[in-house]
């Protein structure tokens, strides 16, 4: 209470500190002249009374002194000093505060570029009311089979139980759509079909109109859809017309009527462009919706999801059949929305993190090297009363100014960095559109400059003021000085330089070698020489299933004619598309064991399918033109099929039926091929799945199109492809692209890691190796007289050349195996990150520890060498 | 001043200005100083600049104020007077001196 006081008091005297200083000094003089007046009376003469005030009342200016002192802060007036000294001794040797600074700024700089990312992704808080309270809802099946996750209409008005911590429950439906447009090519767009909850769930006010009501979510709503664009669809495609709301849009199947517009805010599912209202069924377990919850403030993980397990268990008692075995996974919105971006951006800071550390290693051996020059100054400033305290509090300043102006350089290094983060792809990634630089990333830098001014200033001002002064003055500031406790530190920064920089590189190994697998993973498909498209059929035009197969015969029929092109395939989806996929129940042979699930993914290909994609058939054959709807229906499976299901027997013997949710027998056909897996995701394995003909179960509405040239370049088939779709169907939005480029869409995150990984790896053993030049350089040079002896004693240079490299040598092996041994942990920290690479993976650890070590040894040798070629005599006299 | 003069013993110096304050109600620093002296009779080497800082100090702590005032010689002066806090304290003070200061003589008379 009474500190508390003492600090106010002191805290308010800075800023009237004028006024007070006039006061004193009237207090003063009143009290002088009453002691003045009080001699006088004695008899003194005026002259000698004031002599005599003067005398009892001590030095005027000290008493001043003193009260100021306890008045404010000390150290205050003192620190302003300490920094118009700093700043000029660093300006007396710009050299020095170049390198230092610039250093600085470099580990300071990436450190928060990449904290600015890690903020804008992951801290940075969702622009929705109460966003923390937000969640995305996935279901599971506890018996092993497996799902999209997608939650029904049922289980989601379940969760509306006012039992429940649940507040709000919503859902959505994405779809692809084709807008027309008067004289323009089609639209393809993002729609979501949403319910009544989703925008109240939100919260956000719309932009313009009054949006969705109630009744249009009636299931007895006969009105035309209504739509809420999204404020980028409206500025890009309306171009932010202020009196849309009311206007129709035109598709192909009926028209959208636009209620309104959202908040710019406003951007769930990711890269929506309107909203529609969903006429659902509350009964319905038509599993194909994501989910969305508002939970009550303050509700826990744990109770969240044990709510949701009463919820899951209940519906698996009522509804058995669809609703059975299943679990709810919740999860932060935040989280859901940034996805796998997280770990790269934790392995990434630690690595900027290390890189900062390095920066910090170099500045202080600058700074000590320097010390040890000025240790004359010091020794001379303590000589003349100046105490320990003050003198580590001026080279801590000294310091501080180092990092600020390395904070101040950094954030300029920041800022164009992450300008070029974004330049390079990371804004196609989810949140990081705009890397803002707020009050976090700014609290991050001060604290990055405090923790540097520190860490840099604290090992040479407390060598300095280290006992025993007087040394420094007794041996004539030469610099034998504190050579053994330099020595200690010495080897420290060395060790730690070597470790970082083995980390480093070692971490940045892991990454491009999980790289190169995600790469070189064969997806079991061509990628070269490919173009893909995808299709979506309207409904009011294709609804008859023999309408589309004329459709999709006549267009292959015709890219087959295209020049250029080879073959042509269909699919109902692609890989690496992030489709849904359907994925029916089977029996084998019309037998399926009663308490397992057996499922399998469903695609349905047309003929020159595997042709097309350069997919191999391992057994049996391939679909043929012959397999038609007349014909006897059959069925190619994958190897993971066979691998799951037929082990150990012939695929060609058996037979498959299937069907949802329960097997439909007269779907039973027998297997008559075996292909090699396709990967649908680079990262997980194959599914077991099975293929159908499109001449035998029907084309699908939505296609995957894949044509592949005769080795011409397949973007220059673009124009033609859609060319030759225009002229079936105008109506048809498409995007044409290589199916090369699509699988490198899909490694954008991991190549942005793998690539700002190699940058830092580079920088660290860039900062490593001149640490280590600078540090063995100055360490011999300390050690001068004594190689000069050695030399004029009879030992040959190579004698002491061997000397000296050795004891180098033994410091840089320590911080290699120190760095191996912290890069295992790491590695097996952020193993489950990586693709197919083991922490332990001797290559890249040999590769780091033959690198590092490399340049090591390069900047432990050459400064040894010079060191030692030095005339003893002519040293020793200069000595 | 021919008396043998000692320091101010470390932290007393808080003490005697409370204790001033306490007897004769407010005063300026030249008063609170010129008393001090006469208590000691010459035995204190006080430079009275030194209460300056003390009076600050204390004034910090709350446990004295001041208000501007004007000074027998008709200066600006400021004139500092105890609060209940400080009484509280002075109170706390003098007993724990003198339970010092008992403690010390028992030592020093301790025959043994």
């Amino acid at each position: 209470m009474t500190a508390w006081r003492v600090l106010l008091a002191r805290v308010r005297s800075l800023f009237v500190r004028q006024r007070m200083d006039a006061d004193l000094d009237d207090e003063i003089q009143a009290h002088l002249e009453l002691l003045t007046t009080e001699y006088i009376r004695k008899g003194l003469s005026p002259e000698r009374a004031r002599d005599a005030a003067r005398r009892d009342f001590g030095g005027v200016d000290r008493t001043m002194e003193h009260v100021r002192d306890q008045r404010g802060f000390v150290s205050l007036d003192a620190f302003s000093r300490d920094i118009r000294y700093a700043l000029r001794t660093l300006a007396r040797t710009p050299g020095f505060t170049f390198a230092a600074v610039g250093t600085l700024a470099l580990g300071i700089g990436a450190t928060t570029a990449i904290f600015s990312v890690a903020n804008a992704a992951l801290l940075r808080p969702l622009p929705y009311p109460g966003w923390s309270d937000l969640r995305t809802v996935r279901t599971t099946f506890t018996d092993g089979r497996v799902t999209s996750g997608l939650v029904g209409p049922l289980e989601m008005s379940r969760m509306k139980d006012p039992k429940l911590p649940i507040v709000q429950a919503a859902m959505s439906l994405r779809f692809d759509e084709t807008l027309l447009r008067d004289g323009q090519a089609p639209l393809t767009i993002a729609a979501a079909g949403v319910d009544e909850h989703f925008f109240p769930l939100f919260g956000l006010p719309l932009q313009l109109g009054a949006g969705f009501t109630p009744d249009q979510f009636a299931r007895n709503d006969k009105a035309a859809p209504s739509v809420v664009l999204s404020h980028h669809f409206w500025t890009t495609v309306f171009g932010s017309d202020p009196h849309v709301v009311g206007k129709t849009i035109r598709r192909v199947d009926g028209d959208w009527r636009i209620v309104g517009v959202a908040s710019p805010d406003m951007d769930v599912p990711r890269g929506i462009d309107l909203w529609v209202n969903l006429h659902v069924n509350p009964e319905s377990t038509d599993h194909s919706f994501d989910g969305y919850l508002r939970v009550q403030p303050g509700t826990t993980p744990e109770q969240l999801s044990s709510s949701l397990a009463i919820v899951a268990g209940r519906l698996g008692h009522d509804y058995p059949g669809p609703e059975g075995n299943r679990a709810f996974i919740v999860q932060p919105l935040v989280e859901t929305l940034v996805g796998d971006l997280r770990p790269i951006l934790i392995i990434v800071l630690s690595a900027t993190a290390l890189l900062l550390v390095l920066s910090c290693v170099n500045v202080t051996n600058l700074l000590l090297a320097r010390a040890t020059r000025r240790s004359r100054e010091i020794a001379i400033r303590a000589a003349v009363g100046a105490t320990r305290r003050r003198i580590i509090t001026q080279l801590l300043v000294e310091s501080l100014v180092l990092a600020g102006a390395g904070t101040l350089a950094g954030l300029g290094v920041a800022y164009g960095g992450v300008r070029l983060l974004l330049v390079y792809g990371a804004s196609r990634l989810p949140r990081l559109e705009a890397v803002p630089f707020d009050s976090p990333v700014l609290l991050f830098a001060i604290a990055m400059l405090v923790i540097c001014a520190i860490g840099v200033g604290l090992a040479p001002a407390l060598q300095l003021a280290g006992g025993g002064l007087e040394r420094f003055l007794s041996e004539g500031g030469r610099s034998v000085t504190g050579a053994r406790l330099t020595n200690r530190a010495l080897r420290t920064m060395i060790v730690v330089e070597v470790a970082v920089a083995v980390t480093i590189v070692a971490g940045a190994g892991l990454l491009a070698r999980s790289f190169v697998n995600l790469q070189r993973e064969d997806p079991g498909f061509q990628r070269h020489g490919r173009l893909t498209f995808d299709i979506q059929l309207p409904s009011s035009h294709y609804q008859a299933p023999d309408k589309r197969r004329v459709w999709l015969d006549t267009l292959l029929t015709n890219l087959q004619g295209v020049p250029g092109v080879r073959t042509v395939g269909a699919a109902s989806d692609f890989p690496l598309r992030d489709s849904i996929s359907s994925r029916p129940r089977i029996e084998l042979d019309g037998w399926s064991p009663a308490h397992e699930h057996v499922v399998a993914l469903q695609r349905i290909v047309t003929a020159d399918f595997f042709n097309a994609m350069g997919m191999r058939v391992l057994q049996g054959r391939r679909f043929t033109s012959f397999d038609r709807e007349a014909t006897a229906p059959v069925a190619i499976v994958n190897e993971a099929f066979v691998r799951k299901y037929l082990d150990g027997r012939d695929p060609l013997t058996a037979q498959v039926s299937y069907g949802f949710p329960s097997v439909n027998p007269k779907t039973r056909r027998p297997i008559v091929g075996v292909v090699n897996d396709v990967k649908y995701s680079l990262w997980d394995a194959a599914d077991p799945a099975f293929y159908l003909v499109q001449d035998q179960a029907g084309v699908t509405q939505r296609l995957s199109i894949v044509v592949t040239t005769d080795g011409s370049d397949p973007n220059a088939l673009i124009p033609a492809i859609r060319a030759e779709v225009d002229k079936l169907d105008p109506q048809l939005a498409l995007t044409v692209e290589p199916v090369s480029a699509l699988v490198a869409s899909t490694l954008t995150r991991q190549k942005l890691g793998t690539t700002l990984m190699l940058l830092f790896a580079g920088i660290a053993v860039l900062l490593a190796t001149i640490g280590i030049y600078g540090m063995i350089a100055y360490a011999t040079a300390a050690r001068h007289t004594e190689i000069a002896t050695r030399l004029a004693l009879g030992a040959t240079g190579r004698n002491v050349f061997w000397l000296l490299s050795r004891q180098g040598l033994t410091v840089a092996a320590a911080g290699a195996i120190t760095g191996v041994a912290v890069a295992y942990g790491a590695g097996r920290l952020v193993a489950s990150w990586l693709y197919e690479v083991r922490a332990s993976d001797p290559v890249i650890l040999a590769s780091a520890l033959v690198v590092v070590l490399g340049v090591t040894m390069v900047a432990t040798l050459l400064p040894i060498r010079r060191a030692c070629r030095i005339d003893p005599s002519a040293s020793l006299r200069f000595e | 001043m021919g008396n043998q003069q000692s320091e101010v013993p470390y932290g007393t110096l808080d003490l005697m200005i409370l204790r001033t304050l306490d007897a004769m109600g407010e005063q300026h620093g030249y008063g609170i100083a010129r008393r001090i002296e006469q208590i000691a009779q010459g035995a204190l080497a006080l430079n009275q600049g030194t209460i300056y800082p003390a009076l600050l100090r204390l004034e910090q702590k709350g446990w004295i104020k001041s208000a501007w005032g004007t000074s027998e010689n008709n200066r600006r002066a400021r004139f500092y007077s105890i609060t209940r806090a400080g009484s509280k304290q002075l109170a706390a003070e003098t007993e724990l001196w003198e339970r010092t200061v008992a403690m010390v003589n028992r030592l020093l008379e301790d025959p043994s």
